[in-house]
């Protein structure tokens, strides 16, 4: 009887763990935590909740914010664009603003690295305004690059545009450095220009000084 | 070559006489959609209001002033110098939204093509989705039901058991034997357990080692969130985003370019195209709308009244290990499906892998290293050609060089 009794309170124990060890479901909770001080960082981290105001991680800068940087090759790229989104500076920097970026088989390959990124799922592949979101939905497709609207447009306006959208497009400005803009124009124009390099004397003539 | 010439002649004298007949056509009839397409839509739809307003009826609109219509659509700069009045209204209307309009390079015939094609325009009827709405949440209800089941295969023991002694006790009366008392069902029980006692010892021994196997996997999964998936204030969906729009990660994740978070898209990156798209496929305008609420946006303007949307941490690394998406994604070269999985099939963020130690150095251990993708190499290579060339050969003995002989494996890379 003594060893029945032993058998019993063991089966019991066990149908007991299991049962616990069982409780599955509320995706909220990602599961059992061992030691949460290593996870609870005291460093603040991003897109942590502190329930503090004082304590918030990701934050918009202060307006009027200029990057620091000590490579002096790319200190200005950190300066204010000086034009401000209206109808009047966007062709003003038309034909005002050019780039300090050259068009080299290089900046073209880095350019179409960026595009691939944050463009062509509108404008395509080759800038005909066939990417994956005009195609597969209702969105309404760009201008095609080498079509009659954007064949000839600036650098300046392509800078414009990106940094404050226009028409349907948004501003890319928070995604993209004003160095990665000028890169990107570099194989925009060659889209433009149905996909061949353009020779382009001024910047040529800076790239000698 | 006489007689192929002779016999070319008027199979060539067809093809002119096609190919004038086609571009005739063509000239005559200037394709309004097509010219809609290519010229207009960028901006303007033909039966709603965009950046521009609706191309429907505006002849009508302009009827008795189709010259100025005319003049605005070829050079809106000019047109609005004349000082027309109707012109006037229109800037001031519409140039808040989308500025001046660019001027067309059409003549009479194509532009009066697209208002016609406008006028015409009727919207396709609208698609029936299949399937409904897709469930973001799944409630594991199985235990409930097993729960159910086992109430029942219990009650029908305990019912069987009392119909057994009920028909035992039946056959004593019929032979005039003495009434037993039931025995309780833990007596019974343990009779049979030291009736059986090898058997007993193999069932025990099984429930020890599926149990010990049980907290063994248990202990192991403390810490680690695999599959762990919570929901999200907004019922996102990278299978429409990332799948079917074919948008890269980056475009939304450009944290993973440039720093050690992937980031999770400020709203002014939805309003990119959501400015526009106040509809989803799967949850109508229902989550879109917390976007708008979000960052204030009442349909045409921000009121400036904005309330931040708290997500909710997906992927967390404890604070002793350094991770960098930038090292991984731009230097290494690492797809982000590798750590993430296939997101184009997924709703909201989820985390696929295991994020432990073991995980990061089995891949730190095997991965390649592409000497020539990075200016960073040169220096470790020209460092150990001046410093250990023994050590460089020892590398190149099995003709490739992974992340773990340049150092993946030791402490202070990660934990630091």
């Amino acid at each position: 009887m003594k060893l029945s009794k032993l058998y019993r309170n063991i089966g019991l124990a066990s149908l007991a763990l299991m049962g616990i060890s069982c409780g599955e479901g509320d995706p909220n909770s990602p599961g059992i935590e061992y030691m949460p001080d290593m996870y609870r960082s005291p460093s603040i981290e991003v897109y942590v909740d502190y329930e503090n105001p004082s304590v918030s991680s990701v934050r918009v800068p202060v307006a009027g914010t200029i990057v620091f940087t000590s490579d002096e090759a790319n200190e200005m790229y950190n300066y204010p664009y000086p034009y401000a989104d209206s109808f009047e500076d966007y062709e003003r920097a038309g034909l005002e603003v050019t780039s300090p970026i050259p068009m080299t088989e290089e900046t073209v390959e880095e350019g179409k690295v960026i595009y691939g990124n944050f463009c062509l799922h509108c404008h395509g592949k080759s800038g005909q305004g066939d990417g994956g979101v005009p195609s597969n939905s209702e969105y309404p497709p760009p201008p095609a690059y080498d079509g009659n609207n954007l064949k000839n447009l600036p650098e300046g306006k392509m800078f414009h545009t990106i940094t404050y959208g226009k028409g349907m497009m948004g501003s890319h400005a928070s995604q993209l450095s004003k160095k990665d803009r000028w890169t990107v124009i570099q194989y925009v124009k060659y889209l433009q220009n149905g996909g061949k390099m353009v020779a382009d004397v001024s910047n040529e003539a800076s790239v000698e000084e | 070559m006489n007689t192929i010439r002779l016999i070319n002649k008027p199979f060539f004298f067809l093809f002119t006489i096609t190919l004038f007949f086609t571009v005739n056509a063509s000239f005559a009839q200037p394709d309004g959609a097509k010219l809609f397409k290519a010229n207009c839509a960028a901006c303007h739809k033909p039966d709603k209001d965009l950046v521009g307003p609706a191309l429907k009826g505006a002849l009508e609109r302009w009827e008795g002033n189709e010259e100025m219509l005319m003049l605005w659509v070829k050079n809106p700069q000019k047109a609005l110098e004349t000082g027309d009045q109707q012109v006037k209204k229109l800037y001031d209307e519409w140039s808040p939204k989308g500025g001046m309009m660019t001027p067309q390079s059409l003549n009479d015939e194509e532009i009066m093509a697209v208002f016609a094609y406008a006028d015409a325009y009727a919207p396709p009827a609208p698609k029936v989705e299949q399937g409904g709405k897709i469930t973001y949440v799944k409630q594991d209800d199985s235990w409930l039901w097993l729960a159910v089941l086992s109430v029942l295969l219990i009650t029908a023991i305990l019912v069987l058991r009392s119909v057994v002694n009920v028909l035992q006790n039946a056959i004593r009366i019929e032979k005039g034997e003495d009434l037993e008392s039931a025995i309780p069902v833990g007596d019974s029980i343990g009779n049979w357990l030291s009736n059986n006692k090898v058997l007993t010892f193999f069932i025990t021994l099984f429930i020890v080692i599926a149990l010990f196997i049980k907290v063994w996997d248990e202990a192991l999964a403390i810490g680690v969130y695999e599959g762990y998936k919570p929901v999200q204030p907004i019922e996102y969906s990278h299978e429409v985003h990332a799948g079917k729009l074919e948008i890269e990660c980056v475009y939304c994740h450009s944290g993973a370019l440039q720093s050690r978070t992937a980031m999770i898209p400020s709203a002014n990156v939805c309003m990119n195209c959501h400015n526009a798209v106040s509809e989803g496929p799967l949850t109508g305008t229902e989550e879109i709308q917390k976007i708008y609420d979000a960052l204030g946006w009442d349909g045409s303007a921000y009121t400036g009244e904005t309330t931040p949307i708290e997500w909710v941490k997906v992927h967390n690394l404890p604070d002793h290990v350094y991770f960098s998406h930038q090292q991984h994604y731009v230097v290494g070269d690492v797809d982000c499906t590798e750590c993430h999985g296939d997101m184009t099939k997924e709703t909201v963020g989820k985390q696929n892998a295991k994020l432990t130690m073991a995980w990061c150095l089995e891949c730190h251990n095997t991965m390649e290293i592409d000497i020539n993708s990075s200016a960073y190499y040169d220096e470790v290579h020209n460092r150990l050609l001046e410093h250990g060339e023994e050590e460089l050969k020892g590398y190149l003995e099995d003709g490739k060089i992974t992340v773990r002989e340049l150092g993946g494996f030791e402490c202070s890379k990660c934990h630091y």
